[in-house]
């Protein structure tokens, strides 16, 4: 499909002023903070005025700010992220061993909040007023009127404190050893704080586009076929609403990175976003800054794989 | 807006009942300071993490300051964040939108593209970056979440623009000669902003939401000033969560309530603006 080759790779070249905008304001950003790295290392010991000055043309902040934001891009984009000033570690090895939690808490949560969401939108809107409708209701409204953090207290209070059901903290129970099924009993209260969130928005759009193409002249066609009422909701209908709602979930994907910061941290969850406010807490800019262009160059992506997904979901839609 | 409108906004029953909580919410968070003595900031070392009593209506916190007094200053806070930053969002939006919409070609397109920009990041991450590289007062949180919040408003904005400048009162109004300023601030705004205040409750709703999380993150409302926020944070601690309801549970109360009202009335506002968008 040479047609659509030819429009991924226009994305792909739109893409890339905005990720160079985004990195140009990170850069500004990590330059504009208080203290340089010479700062910090002649903070920590005696340094003479001879070895302070050759560390600030090691580390070439002798040289304008665009040179070294050049040669700060160069080394980024060969996978470079420095070392974290706090721990000495490499920076991308510290993302790295973080990537694998996170994925696993917002896969998990996205994933299921659409199995769930998806039929039981579709069941509200062929039904107004029945108990899927009511109950879809009740999950929009937590989810848009409830703050997470303040849903994560309540049920870490209601399930591990007073219940004692499931374990609030981490990953996998400390000292144990490490098994699917532990993982499994960590990952359900994180998982049901993001999933509530999500859904509400899910719902909302399903319920709202189902409705709107059940007045087609297409479904009443459909039906005077006699078709079955499930062929005509799955066939028809719901094939018709699918674009609104994936650019809903497209749109939470900044929502996932971003919403997890708080979800993590609430349940110790060992991904990026514990280790962002850790890096924030210690005012590693280094780790900052790998962080936030790892995040863009996601976004990204996921924003070029989901108008790719518009383009085959949607034939009317023309490539250009 | 006339007079149909505050009926139809009465009509809507929740809506007028929120109308009445947010107002005595607002009323208490305004004066009760001038009428009560109420201490938000000093910490009375001998009754720390008392339950309440007649001494503390809703107890003391870890530091023993009084938890009533901080809820009432912290929702000064947290609601001041919330419409100071709409209210940046909307400054900063309605103008670029208007012209963006407007003027089609490179102008709309560098605006449309720098709002994809900010729209693709997720804000709480770049809040955070920004909290931690320039320090946070209830100050710059407005400044920031309300200078982030452009993006959705101008696109709103544009949208309508780009119909209403397609149709004939437009070409008729520039077959006179009317300057283009004029044509875009008397004739088009009038009738392309409309859903922008409908969607005024439910930003300063999110603003809100995002401003208790930063402050429950400590990258929000920094002590000795309170926020509802950075009251609940102290449920971080496994005591103060299992054991000591009264300091986090009702600046949570607080939160929701007032989130849940402002939706409410922004949904009546919709409807009364728009009988046509109810729901079906």
């Amino acid at each position: 499909m040479p047609k659509m080759l030819k429009f991924i790779i226009k994305r792909i070249l739109v893409a890339i002023p905005i990720f160079l905008g985004i990195t140009v304001v990170v850069y500004t950003f990590s330059c504009l903070a208080p203290g340089s790295v010479v700062d910090i290392m002649a903070g920590e010991g005696n340094m003479t005025k001879e070895a302070y000055e050759a560390a600030v043309i090691a580390h070439n902040l002798d040289k304008p700010i665009i040179v070294r934001y050049f040669m700060w891009l160069g080394k980024t984009l060969s996978g470079d992220l420095g070392y974290s000033s706090y721990t000495s570690q490499s920076v991308a090895a510290m993302i790295s061993a973080r990537i694998g939690p996170t994925l696993i808490l917002t896969l998990t949560s996205l994933v299921l909040s659409v199995l769930i969401s998806i039929p039981l939108g579709v069941m509200s809107a062929y039904k107004p007023y029945s108990v899927w409708d009511n109950l879809s209701t009740v999950i929009t409204f937590i989810g848009a009127s409830v703050p997470n953090f303040f849903m994560g207290l309540i049920v870490i209070y209601i399930f591990a404190v007073k219940l004692q059901w499931l374990p609030s903290q981490g990953m996998y129970t400390t000292g144990a050893e490490a098994s699917f099924a532990d993982l499994c009993r960590h990952l359900v209260l994180p998982v049901i704080v993001l999933c509530v969130q999500l859904m509400g928005n899910y719902l909302k759009q399903t319920r709202g586009s189902v409705l709107e193409v059940m007045n087609e002249e297409y479904i009443k066609t459909a039906r005077s076929k006699g078709i079955s009422e499930f062929r005509v909701m799955v066939r028809h209908a719901l094939r018709n609403a699918w674009i609104p709602i994936v650019t809903t979930i497209g749109m939470n994907v900044p929502f996932l990175i971003g919403g997890a910061v708080v979800t993590e941290q609430i349940f110790g969850w060992p991904g990026i976003g514990s280790l962002m406010m850790t890096a924030i807490d210690t005012r590693d800019y280094n780790l900052i800054m790998g962080i936030t262009v790892l995040i863009s160059i996601t976004v990204l992506v996921v924003n070029i794989l989901l108008d790719v997904l518009y383009a085959y979901l949607d034939p009317k839609i023309t490539l250009e | 807006m006339n007079n149909g409108f505050f009926k139809n906004l009465i009509k809507h029953k929740a809506a007028a009942v929120c109308l009445v909580i947010l107002a005595l919410e607002l009323l208490a968070i305004l004066l009760l300071p001038v009428f009560m003595e109420l201490d938000p900031y000093t910490s009375d070392v001998l009754s720390m993490n008392k339950a309440p009593s007649d001494a503390h209506i809703l107890g003391t916190d870890t530091l023993g300051r009084d938890i009533f007094a901080r809820l009432v200053y912290g929702g000064r806070n947290s609601l001041f964040i919330g419409v100071g930053s709409t209210i940046i969002s909307v400054l900063i939006g309605l103008p670029l939108g208007l012209l963006a919409g407007y003027y089609r070609g490179f102008f709309s397109t560098v605006i449309m593209r720098i709002a994809d920009m900010f729209m693709s990041f997720p804000s709480m991450v770049l809040i955070l970056v920004v909290v931690a590289l320039f320090g946070s007062s209830v100050w710059s949180i407005t400044v920031i979440i309300g200078v982030l919040g452009w993006p959705a408003v101008a696109r709103l904005l544009s949208a309508n623009v780009l119909s209403e400048r397609e149709k004939e009162y437009v070409l008729a109004a520039k077959t006179i000669g009317t300057r283009n300023s004029v044509i875009l601030w008397r004739y088009i705004l009038p009738n392309a902003v409309s859903p922008l205040w409908m969607s005024l409750a439910f930003r300063i709703s999110q603003a809100m939401i995002m401003e208790s999380g930063l402050s429950f993150l400590g990258a929000g409302v920094q002590p000795p000033e309170s926020s509802w926020g950075n009251i609940i944070q102290a449920a971080n601690n496994i005591v103060v969560l299992s054991s000591r309801w009264w300091i986090w549970i009702p600046a949570g109360l607080c939160l929701i309530v007032t989130i849940v009202c402002i939706n409410f009335v922004g949904e009546g506002i919709r409807d009364a603006l728009d009988p046509k968008l109810k729901r079906v």
